[in-house]
């Protein structure tokens, strides 16, 4: 039988994330689950192939533009959500997300609250926990910009001035990895990564949620999220 | 048109050069060569003349110099046995080959005795051409000195290289030994081997590949004939003409790529509809070589034609970086496991999964202490 699961405590309700925060991240949404589909195509072609005469199948072709479409939009959502954190008009979150030694103490008693069941400090927008989750995501993200960028730009002849400009910007990334063939490999073990913490970043919103019957998952659709009235 | 004009420009005293230096080698063969190099350097019809001039004008031969170190003499063998009769006849004309280890016929005291003479005759003009790797290593053992693992008339590689690399107006590495050490500089390298710039420390132009493609190292020749100096490199020192696009970029498969279609095993109907090998581990998309454009042996066939991936012989460190050659990407190798990234991608994922479901039950378990409604009804 379902269960109704009322607090009995008083609750007010808070507006945490604005618009343009909560646009972002069904930005990013979108086109990481894009990049994750076809990045596994293109990295793996399984299930769909092209029928009939060459000429007529545009499959891998047309996977790999949604992949790059998808890819510059996520990159420019990214750049933005950076820009947001350190000069929002309305929360400037850049400071919750170091690992500073308080940063990670009350990671750690965020963390902890999830096996006591002893309700945290509340926390308008995410909690020192997610902080260093979502950190751990941007960087993974910024590798994979980076990455992918390289394989994109390799097919650029060095000819041109233009084109030797942009392999300036990115050719370090082989440099620093080694080979071409470990740039692919990075590019595609960092999908498994993303998934795996996007997994994990579902799970905990949803059972924060659940949990603390605070709303905390409906804030990134609404906005708004309950705080307990002492 | 090409061929009344270059007729007019030539003067009597290029006829009695060509006489001289292409002697044997038919008209029509030799602007057919003309037009191919024009070709491969990227230069376009007009320049068909120019290098005809060039060739035909070059009164003084550039003496060159062939090295061999630590290699299978392939590069040589692709050399000699261009099927294009014009090729190798014409470079053993319109330059003099003065010391080549395996085609002189020349030994022993001989075959130094033109070394030492070619290299004073023509100090600092003369082209290296180098061919293998260089041995670094101190082999085992008592009397022994770094570099021992190859000696050539007493000296070592290394000792050779630096002698004869310092006093040369250009150095051309063929093939991916001299390059960038090639199959024997992989690991583990017992010999230490390694490239020839990074032996001698001297700059050098790379034309890489296993084995060079003669098209490639000709064109070099002849862009030093037609302008005396070697061609524009990319950052690993590759002429950009052969080696400025990927193999990918060119393919004659490449349709296949864009339409879905790939060879899933080799012998399957796939492989027979000639689609592509990108699936079982062609390395096409990460080489930057012209065997899609010229192919090898005079235009032939080259291995994606013939039906099996491009394994990278043009890039550093080809044997180890592009390996496993059937699979697309490498595996990861942590001390005491090699796995492919897929499984351990699966095993991330799958560890996430496990974590959430397990903390999930646990919630579930300990619900009384975050839901107060189980506690009402309790009590």
């Amino acid at each position: 039988m379902a269960q109704v699961h009322i607090s009995p405590q008083k609750k007010v309700v808070v507006h945490t994330r604005n618009f343009t925060n909560r646009l972002i991240h069904w930005i990013t949404f979108f086109s990481v689950v894009v990049l994750l589909i076809t990045g596994y195509y293109i990295g793996d072609p399984v299930a769909v192939f092209g029928q009939g005469e060459a000429y007529n199948a545009f499959v891998m072709a047309n996977i790999r533009y949604y992949h790059f479409l998808a890819a510059m939009t996520l990159d420019i959502s990214l750049m933005v959500w950076v820009y947001l954190a350190f000069f929002s008009m309305h929360h400037r979150y850049w400071k919750q997300m170091l690992p500073t030694p308080g940063n990670i103490k009350e990671a750690i008693e965020v963390e902890k609250s999830y096996f006591t069941f002893k309700k945290p400090k509340f926390y308008p927008h995410f909690d020192p926990f997610d902080g260093l989750l979502f950190l751990a995501l941007i960087l993974f993200m910024a590798l994979q910009l980076v990455t992918g960028f390289q394989i994109y730009v390799e097919a650029l002849s060095q000819n041109y001035w233009w084109a030797k400009i942009i392999h300036l910007t990115t050719d370090w990334v082989t440099w620093l990895l080694g080979s071409p063939q470990n740039v692919r490999l990075v590019h595609h073990l960092m999908e498994w990564i993303m998934i795996s913490g996007i997994i994990v970043h579902i799970y905990l919103q949803v059972t924060k949620t659940i949990i603390w019957q605070d709303g905390h998952i409906g804030q990134i659709v609404g906005g708004y999220k309950y705080k307990d009235v002492e | 048109m090409c061929n009344l004009r270059m007729r007019n420009e030539i003067s009597s005293k290029g006829r009695e050069e060509r006489s001289k230096a292409l002697a044997g080698i038919d008209r029509r063969e030799f602007l057919s060569f003309c037009a191919l190099m024009s070709v491969t350097l990227g230069l376009g019809p007009s320049f068909i003349p120019k290098i005809a001039e060039a060739i035909e004008k070059a009164t003084r031969r550039p003496s060159v110099i062939w090295l061999h170190f630590a290699e299978c003499t392939g590069d040589s063998e692709a050399f000699i046995r261009s099927t294009n009769p014009s090729i190798e006849e014409l470079i053993l004309n319109i330059v003099s080959v003065d010391y080549h280890e395996t085609i002189m016929a020349a030994s022993g005291e001989a075959a130094e005795g033109a070394l030492q003479k070619a290299m004073e005759e023509n100090r600092g003009k003369y082209i290296a051409v180098c061919e293998g790797a260089i041995p670094m290593g101190k082999p085992p053992g008592p009397n022994t000195k770094k570099g021992d693992y190859l000696t050539i008339a007493g000296k070592t590689g290394i000792e050779l290289a630096r002698e004869v690399c310092q006093d040369a107006a250009a150095i051309m590495c063929v093939g991916n030994c001299a390059s960038f050490g090639g199959v024997q500089a992989q690991y583990p390298n017992p010999t230490g081997a390694v490239g020839v710039e990074e032996a001698t420390g001297i700059p050098t132009l790379k034309v890489p590949g296993c084995p060079h493609n003669v098209v490639n190292s000709v064109a070099v020749i002849v862009n030093f004939l037609l302008l005396g100096s070697f061609p524009k490199t990319d950052k690993l020192g590759r002429p950009l003409f052969a080696y400025g696009k990927r193999i990918h970029d060119h393919c004659l498969r490449r349709a296949h790529f864009d339409a879905g279609q790939f060879v899933e095993k080799f012998g399957d109907a796939g492989a027979k509809e000639k689609w592509c090998l990108y699936k079982v581990g062609c390395k096409g998309p990460q080489t930057y070589h012209n065997c899609s454009v010229v192919e090898y042996n005079d235009g032939t066939s080259w291995p994606v034609k013939a039906g099996h991936g491009c394994i990278g012989c043009s890039e550093p460190q080809f044997w180890d970086n592009m390996s496993p050659f059937y699979e697309r990407l490498p595996n990861i190798k942590l001390p005491g496991v090699e796995a492919s990234v897929d499984k351990v991608g699966f095993t991330l994922v799958g560890a996430a999964a496990a974590g959430a479901a397990i903390h999930g039950a646990y919630t579930f378990l300990n619900r009384k202490k975050f839901d107060p409604t189980i506690n009402d009804k309790e009590e």
